[in-house]
This record gives structure tokens, sequence and C-alpha cells, in this order.
């Protein structure tokens, strides 16, 4: 029975309270409507806002990374054809040297064998000579040993002869 | 008025001394002149040096051709004209001249030895066969020459030497081909 009247009580109390409580919020709906209303609208215009700003922002990122990859992509291609262009400049030049280089190499080549083949008949014509020298040498030597008057007196006539009919032809 | 030249003085001297005999004794003195002037360098500086009086150089002259009066004046005047170099240098071509009017021919031979009377009478009689007898001949020595002889007549040059001939032999390489 005590048990009973507690729950009633305590039931009385709850209810009481839950006025209380209703009539509270009733209260506070009256007062504070507007003003929650307002707050919360602003609040949404205030993100609204913010969102569109981002937004914005977003856009103009957008276009600037699309300027930026444009621009990437003619560095990138600028630098492409800038290697292409280095590589065919060192190509050609490099043929060019090697040409040059073969070129002035024949050319040496030939210089050489020219120069090789005029010393060598230097060298030829200068034994050719010692030779003859020598041989005339020799020549001389056994000459003087082997003239006699006889000898002399012979050529002398002779060669007289051979002045007259000289002289004879001349006249 | 043109000055005198050694040609002109040269003719007058040629012109006025008309017989050979003349011509010869200025040949002669000419020639012993320009021995005397090559020879001795004392007289040729003192002909050619114009410090000296011409006194001296006529004293000198006169030692030098004393028995030519032509020749002497003819030295004389071209000392006085200052023509003595000119002379000089042309020499050979006035002896050569003096020698045309003579009929002179000068004839230097060179042999392997002038002590040879035979061969160089030979060579005398050879040579008189061939240019006549009116020769100015002077053998020289030159035992190089190898044997033969070499003969200068007037400005003809012979080689009959046994070294021209070996000479001639260097013409040749050693195939046996002539070298051009």
């Amino acid at each position: 029975m005590s048990e009973e009247i507690n729950i009633a009580s305590q039931l009385k109390f709850a209810s009481q309270h839950l006025f209380n409580l209703i009539f509270f919020i009733g209260v506070l709906y009256y007062f504070l409507k507007d003003t929650i209303v307002k707050f919360f609208s602003n609040r949404s215009l205030k993100i609204s806002r913010e969102i569109q700003d981002a937004n914005t922002i977003i856009e103009t990122s957008q276009a600037s990374y699309n300027i930026t990859s444009q621009k990437v992509n003619l560095i990138d291609s600028e630098l492409t054809e800038l290697r292409n262009s280095i590589d065919s400049v060192t190509s050609r030049k490099t043929g060019e040297i090697i040409e040059n280089a073969n070129s002035v190499a024949k050319k040496i080549k030939i210089d050489t064998e020219d120069i090789i083949k005029l010393e060598s008949l230097k060298l030829q014509y200068q034994v050719e000579n010692n030779i003859l020298s020598k041989a005339l040498e020799v020549a001389q030597d056994e000459i003087s040993k082997e003239i006699t008057e006889e000898r002399d007196s012979d050529l002398i006539s002779s060669f007289l002869s051979e002045v007259k009919q000289n002289a004879i032809s001349n006249s | 008025m043109p000055s005198a030249t050694v040609n002109d003085f040269f003719i007058a001297l040629t012109a006025d001394s008309s017989s050979k005999d003349n011509l010869e004794r200025i040949y002669t003195g000419l020639s012993k002149f320009v021995e005397v002037f090559n020879g001795d360098k004392s007289i040729r500086l003192c002909l050619v040096n114009n410090i000296y009086p011409s006194s001296v150089k006529n004293d000198l002259i006169a030692q030098i051709v004393s028995d030519c009066k032509a020749t002497r004046t003819f030295l004389e005047v071209i000392i006085e004209f200052n023509l003595l170099t000119s002379f000089i240098e042309s020499r050979e071509f006035f002896l050569k001249k003096l020698r045309k009017l003579l009929g002179k021919v000068k004839i230097e031979v060179v042999t392997i030895d002038v002590n040879h009377e035979e061969k160089l009478e030979l060579i005398k009689s050879s040579l008189e066969n061939i240019w006549g007898t009116n020769l100015e001949l002077s053998f020289k020595e030159d035992p190089g020459i190898l044997g033969g002889l070499v003969l200068q007549v007037e400005d003809k040059y012979f080689d009959g030497s046994l070294l021209g001939k070996v000479n001639e032999l260097k013409k040749i390489n050693v195939k046996g081909d002539f070298n051009v």
C-alpha cells in the first residue's frame, strides 16, 4: 500500500515538473523563436557565402592550375624540342669534326708520303753523286798516274786538229 | 759641252799612229802599262789617287812606258781628264781593239808542263797553222788539268783537257744516262 502511495506521489511530482518543463519550453519558444531563426538563417547565409567563396577560390585555383599545367606542358615540349635540337646539332658538329679530322689526316698522309718520296729521291741523288764523285776522283788519280808525255802530246795533237776543223768550219 | 771619253782619246791615238810599227809600239806600251798597273799596288794607288800631283804620275808613266811617246801622251791625257779608272775598267776592250788593228790574236795556253820545249813548239806551230803567225802566245802551267790543254783565244774558250772530259762525265748518272 505504501508502495502504491509512493508511485502516485512520484507520478504527481513528475507530471508537475513535466508541465513546468513544457511551460518553460513554450515560454522559451515564444521569446527566442525569431532570434534563433534569425541566427540560424544568418549562419546559413554565412556558410553559403563561404561555400561560394570557396568555390570561387577553387575555380580560380583550377584556372591557375590549368594555365600552369599548360605552361609546364609547353616548357616540356620546348625542352624536348631543345633536347632534340641539341642532339641534332651535336650530331652534325661531331660529324663535321670527324670529317675534318679525316680530311686533315688524309692530307697529312699525302704530304708525308710526298715528303718521303722527295727525301728518298734526294738521298738517292746524293748517294749517286757521292758514288760518281768517288768514281771520278779515282778516275782522276788513275789518269794522273797513267798520263805520259807521249800520251799528252797525242791528246794535244788530236785536240788541236779538232780546233782546226772547228775554226775551218766556222770560217 | 760634252766631255771627252777614253774612247775619243783612244781613237785619236790610233788615228795619229797610222803605221803598223807605231801601233805595235802603242800596243806594247799599253800592255806593259796594264801589266805594271795590275801587278804593283803602290803604282796603282798613286795613279788613281788625286792627292798626288800630275808631275809625279807623269814621271811614273815615263818610267813604265819609256819607248813610246804617243802612249805616254795618251796616258797623261786620260789621267789629266780623270779617265784612268774608266780606261782600266775597259783595258781588255782597248787592247783587243788594238790587236784587231794589228791583226794579232791573243792566245793563252794552259798545259800540265811548260818546260817541255818540243811540246810547246808543237802547240805553237799548230796554233799558227790555225790563226796565223801574228799571235800573242802565253803559256801557263796547271797540273790540275791532268793532260791535254785549255785554250783561251781572245774571248773564246776551248777545253781539251782531261779534267774537262772528266767533268763532262759528271753529267752522267750512275745508270749511265745523261742528266738533262
